[in-house]
């Protein structure tokens, strides 16, 4: 007796996939509304700081736009992977969903070893309202990116069991414009956190 | 092409405030303006922002981004 593997039995209707990605644009409405709040909160503190704790002193901006390019390679990928899927083709979806998720880690990374040197020199969560609200933004966008690994490792365990169809490929479409937003805030957190932060503006 | 456009405008954005650390108001104008150029790349070539129910989408993202500025405006005026 042989054993056949099952293929997935599950499919989307065109309605239903629409329905699906437009529910993620109004979760994308309620998230830009979280990111404008801590945007606001970020901005009424950031001049409140303890001496050689200001943005110009502290941020490294080389390790700053080494992440930049992490993140925006990533957002590429994802777009490859969708590719992939809406031409059917397995093993290309996988393997940029992958290469996303690697980059997505090393991402992560650089963000951990960030955090990790303010603390070592003393500029805690609790040190000063800039670093509060510093910390609690770009934790929140780490926290995001966090959660789209998780996505992301619950997306090929799907592709694994169930290839390439309507049903996985949709997924994948609201995973793609999910990480994609994410890209979109670390847009904003790069220029106006860092770059505008680091600079002396007159 | 967007990719390519994104990378090469941080990358700029990068140079200006690595070269220049004391930078002009209109500078940071510059900067922000790249930033939503890139925003606008994301949203158009990547997001699909145009492809089917496009009026949702539209008032979905436009919705958030009301709030937002208004939050933002109340919280450092």
């Amino acid at each position: 007796m042989t054993t056949s593997r099952t293929v997935s039995s599950k499919q989307f209707s065109k309605s239903e996939q629409a329905d699906k990605v437009l529910g993620l644009w109004f979760f994308i409405g309620a998230e830009i509304v979280l990111f404008g709040c801590l945007f606001g909160v970020y901005l009424t503190l950031n001049g409140q700081t303890r001496a050689g704790e200001s943005p110009e002193q502290l941020f490294e901006l080389k390790e700053i736009i080494l992440s930049t390019f992490v993140l925006l390679s990533s957002s590429f990928t994802c777009a490859q992977a969708l590719i992939g899927a809406t031409q059917g083709q397995f093993n290309k979806t996988i393997s940029f969903l992958i290469g996303t998720l690697l980059l997505a880690l090393i991402f992560l990374g650089l963000e951990v070893h960030e955090f990790y040197s303010y603390v070592r020199d003393g500029h805690t969560f609790t040190s000063s309202p800039f670093m509060s609200s510093f910390y609690v933004l770009v934790g929140t966008h780490g926290m995001h990116v966090l959660v789209g690994c998780l996505w992301m490792i619950v997306l090929l365990v799907h592709l694994g069991k169930e290839k390439v169809s309507s049903y996985t490929s949709t997924k994948l479409e609201v995973f793609s414009l999910y990480w994609h937003f994410v890209d979109v805030v670390w847009v904003f957190i790069f220029t106006i956190v860092y770059l505008i932060g680091k600079a002396v503006v007159l | 092409m967007g990719f390519a456009a994104m990378l090469f405008m941080s990358g700029i954005a990068f140079y200006l405030v690595m070269n220049k650390r004391v930078i002009s108001e209109w500078t940071a104008v510059v900067l922000i303006g790249f930033a939503i150029v890139q925003v606008m790349l994301q949203l158009f070539f990547f997001m699909d922002i145009q492809t089917e129910r496009k009026g949702f989408k539209w008032i979905s993202l436009s919705g958030g981004l009301l709030v937002a500025i208004l939050a933002i405006v109340y919280l450092t005026r």
